[in-house]
């Protein structure tokens, strides 16, 4: 075969990168917006590009305030996205790599830390809320609310879905065992009593169950115990993991004599207790609406109710918490409007109705007092909110948490003691953290 | 050749080498960079040369990885193609029933994974399907899923499940393929059922096997999605096959350039394991 000449390869070479060049170009144009931004002089106006996970009710109730804030603000478009929660954290992080993020995002607060280490979110500015400074817009929502969405003195988010885990119970369970349904159990202590009466011979069903196998869970029913002793999962300021500690293998080894590990139910530790399997939960408001979706049979304040956190006897409650924010990208179009849009969502009735439709709270102060928020667990989250703690604030939060995951599996699977498993997570720590 | 025709060729061949550079060879040159460096998808990657590497092979998770990966990869292959083959004899004979039994045999393939998932969560969960059998068997009820010595074997038997119909498809077609009338001399010979299958069917039908056995190491070295949705490489990280170890440290903790490392780690296993099959094929065959 004879060679190509060198002129024709440079000539195709020339060709393919014109076309390239060209390529760019067009893209390039078409990813461009021509639409005026939304500023606080010119007001709302723009298109809006949202992300936030898909989930129906809240898809629902969301595209319809959409359209709502449309009329009122008819120069401006909100584009959203639903995608699938498993997948939504991957995306936005390509979406960021490349430059390309949508304005507003929706994403658990737990992540927030990584993002803006990353230089990734815009931090609040009093001015896109109509207000002279961060205080007076942290005077609109609860005490507690913006710890979450705070990294390193800035804060980078609204709240919204704004949880503090409690106790959930079954009372017909109770009953079975000769337990009082309307006295459930206040201190930790009091748990592993109840959960020793709620076991039967061969541990198919069992008191208190943790919700195992998932990383922002295992923090939350695990805060409590640790942090209700005095002691924490990590040092934020040395940066050292802090199992290793009288109170942390006493927590873990506390955490490691409850339930029955090797339960199983497509649904998790959700539905082992809407089956009556567990008897007892750690979990948030949400609960009192998904148990029955689980098992229509299981009816709040019938067969299952909901409690104070536990705490320690003698010692200071702890309650752990979570919260999603809303959240816009430092590269965002148009930042204006975008918080203009979220603002929008926690005035007049809005809070009310989001709560209605989706079980969503939005921490606004006074929340507590919405129709909406009568029930019983709304009333006993405001309770907690005071006490409640969110955990670490990391940019490495997934990799140190999967860490605290592997030390209470392979506690409560058996696989390793108390004090081995603190061990092994401080070590853990020291390397991630490093 | 003349330079009309070199010319011919190369437009010919420039589709698939774009392709083969912009989506295959500029990818795995900058994983292979990326291997190199501390990358968290932010900045630019910082160089730190071999710490990737070094940082792996000490790693008790990535050993516990591979090790998974290799239980995994054996015991799904094997027992796959076993079955498989097993399957396709009396299927690759003509007959309509065996026809609508071949379309049967190869629903699961074809079932999304996540839906496969989830009916098989729901068999492995206390008091599923699974413990039923269990029981019936006198075995009594097991953690399918919960505990660590049972979850790996309760996540293979989903994947043979899973892809068997597939071998089974290409065992058929291979089957079918074969000349008549070595079998027709076999049976004149007065050679039996098995006698015949083994001396005769099985060295026939060696071209497929090799591509049988590459495709599925390949696919079960590079298999995920499963462990990912069954156990999520739990409990206690029984599951967590080396792509899932990389997927979690690329995508879960930013960790691009540790994720790279054990990516091109990955490759260059399955292109020792690819090159060696094939080159033991073509000794055989010369």
């Amino acid at each position: 075969m004879s060679a190509i000449p060198r002129r024709d390869l440079l000539r195709g070479a020339a060709l393919l990168t014109l076309g390239g060049a060209v390529s760019q170009l067009t893209l390039t144009g078409c990813g461009s917006d021509d639409q005026p931004v939304g500023s606080s002089k010119a007001g709302p106006q723009g298109q809006v590009v949202v992300w936030m996970h898909e989930e129906p009710a809240n898809t629902k109730y969301f595209n319809a305030k959409i359209a709502e804030y449309q009329k009122k603000y008819p120069k401006v478009t909100i584009k959203p996205l639903y995608v699938p929660i498993a997948n939504l954290d991957t995306k936005l992080s390509t979406a960021f790599t490349t430059g390309a993020p949508p304005d507003l995002i929706k994403v658990g607060a737990w992540t927030l830390a990584e993002r803006a280490s990353k230089g990734q979110l815009a931090p609040l500015a009093p001015a896109d809320f109509g207000v002279g400074s961060l205080d007076q817009l942290k005077s609109r929502f609860e005490a507690n609310a913006f710890a979450a969405l705070t990294y390193e003195n800035q804060i980078y988010g609204t709240p919204i879905d704004f949880n503090s885990v409690h106790l959930w119970y079954r009372r017909d369970r109770f009953e079975q065992a000769g337990l009082d349904p309307d006295k459930p159990p206040t201190t930790w202590e009091q748990i592993a009593e109840f959960s020793q009466k709620l076991t039967n011979a061969d541990a198919s069903k069992v008191g208190l169950q943790w919700q195992l196998a998932d990383n922002i869970w295992a923090m939350l029913n695990f805060i409590p115990l640790i942090h209700g002793l005095g002691g924490q999962i990590i040092d934020e300021s040395s940066r050292r993991g802090m199992l290793n500690t009288p109170e942390g293998i006493k927590a873990l080894e506390y955490y490691g004599s409850l339930g029955n590990p090797k339960l199983s139910d497509p649904v998790g530790a959700f539905g082992l207790f809407a089956k009556g399997t567990s008897a007892m939960l750690m979990s948030g408001r949400f609960t009192s609406s998904l148990i029955p979706a689980i098992n229509p049979e299981a009816k709040l304040g019938k067969t299952f109710d909901s409690a104070i956190v536990p705490s320690w006897e003698g010692k200071e409650k702890v309650a752990a918490g979570y919260s999603w924010g809303w959240m816009v990208a430092k590269k965002a179009k148009n930042p204006f409007t975008a918080w203009h849009f979220i603002n929008w969502l926690t005035e007049g009735d809005n809070v009310d109705q989001q709560l209605s439709a989706t079980g969503l709270v939005t921490p606004t102060a006074g929340w507590q007092k919405l129709a909406s928020a009568s029930d019983k667990a709304s009333q006993q989250l405001e309770e907690q909110i005071p006490y409640t703690d969110f955990g670490p604030v990391l940019p490495q939060w997934t990799e140190t948490i999967k860490a605290l995951l592997d030390s209470l599996e392979s506690v409560i699977h058996k696989k390793q003691d108390a004090k081995t498993a603190a061990t092994a997570f401080d070590d853990a720590v020291g390397r991630i953290l490093k | 050749m003349s330079t009309v025709e070199a010319r011919a060729g190369a437009g010919l061949a420039a589709p698939a080498i774009v392709y083969f550079v912009l989506f295959w060879a500029l990818p795995a040159l900058a994983a292979l960079y990326l291997s190199f460096t501390s990358y968290d998808l932010s900045g630019t990657p910082q160089w730190v040369g071999l710490d990737n590497y070094r940082q792996m092979v000490t790693s008790d998770e990535f050993w516990s990885s591979a090790w998974v990966t290799l239980l995994y990869t054996v015991f799904a292959v094997g027992p796959t193609i076993v079955i498989a083959l097993v399957v396709a004899v009396p299927l690759a004979k003509p007959g309509r029933f065996r026809a609508w039994l071949r379309g049967l045999i190869f629903i699961p393939a074809v079932m999304p994974l996540v839906g496969a998932t989830v009916l098989w969560q729901v068999i492995y969960s206390t008091g599923g399907l699974a413990d039923t059998i269990a029981q019936a068997a006198g075995v009594g009820a097991r953690p399918w899923l919960t505990d660590s010595d049972y979850a790996i074997w309760a996540l293979l038997v989903m994947v043979i499940w899973k892809y068997v119909g597939l071998y089974v498809i290409i065992f058929v077609a291979g089957l079918q393929a074969l000349p008549a009338n070595v079998f027709e001399a076999a049976a004149i010979d007065g050679a039996r059922t098995l006698r015949t299958f083994f001396l005769v069917t099985v060295p026939l039908l060696r071209r497929t096997f090799t591509f049988v056995i590459v495709v599925a190491v390949t696919g079960a070295m590079q298999s995920f999605v499963p462990a990912y949705l069954l156990t999520k490489g739990g409990p206690v990280n029984a599951t967590q096959v080396l792509p899932l170890y990389l997927y979690n440290n690329a995508f879960s903790y930013s960790r691009f350039g540790y994720a790279s490392a054990i990516a091109i780690v990955l490759l260059v296993v399955l292109l020792i394991f690819a090159f060696t099959q094939f080159t033991l094929v073509r000794s055989d065959e010369e």
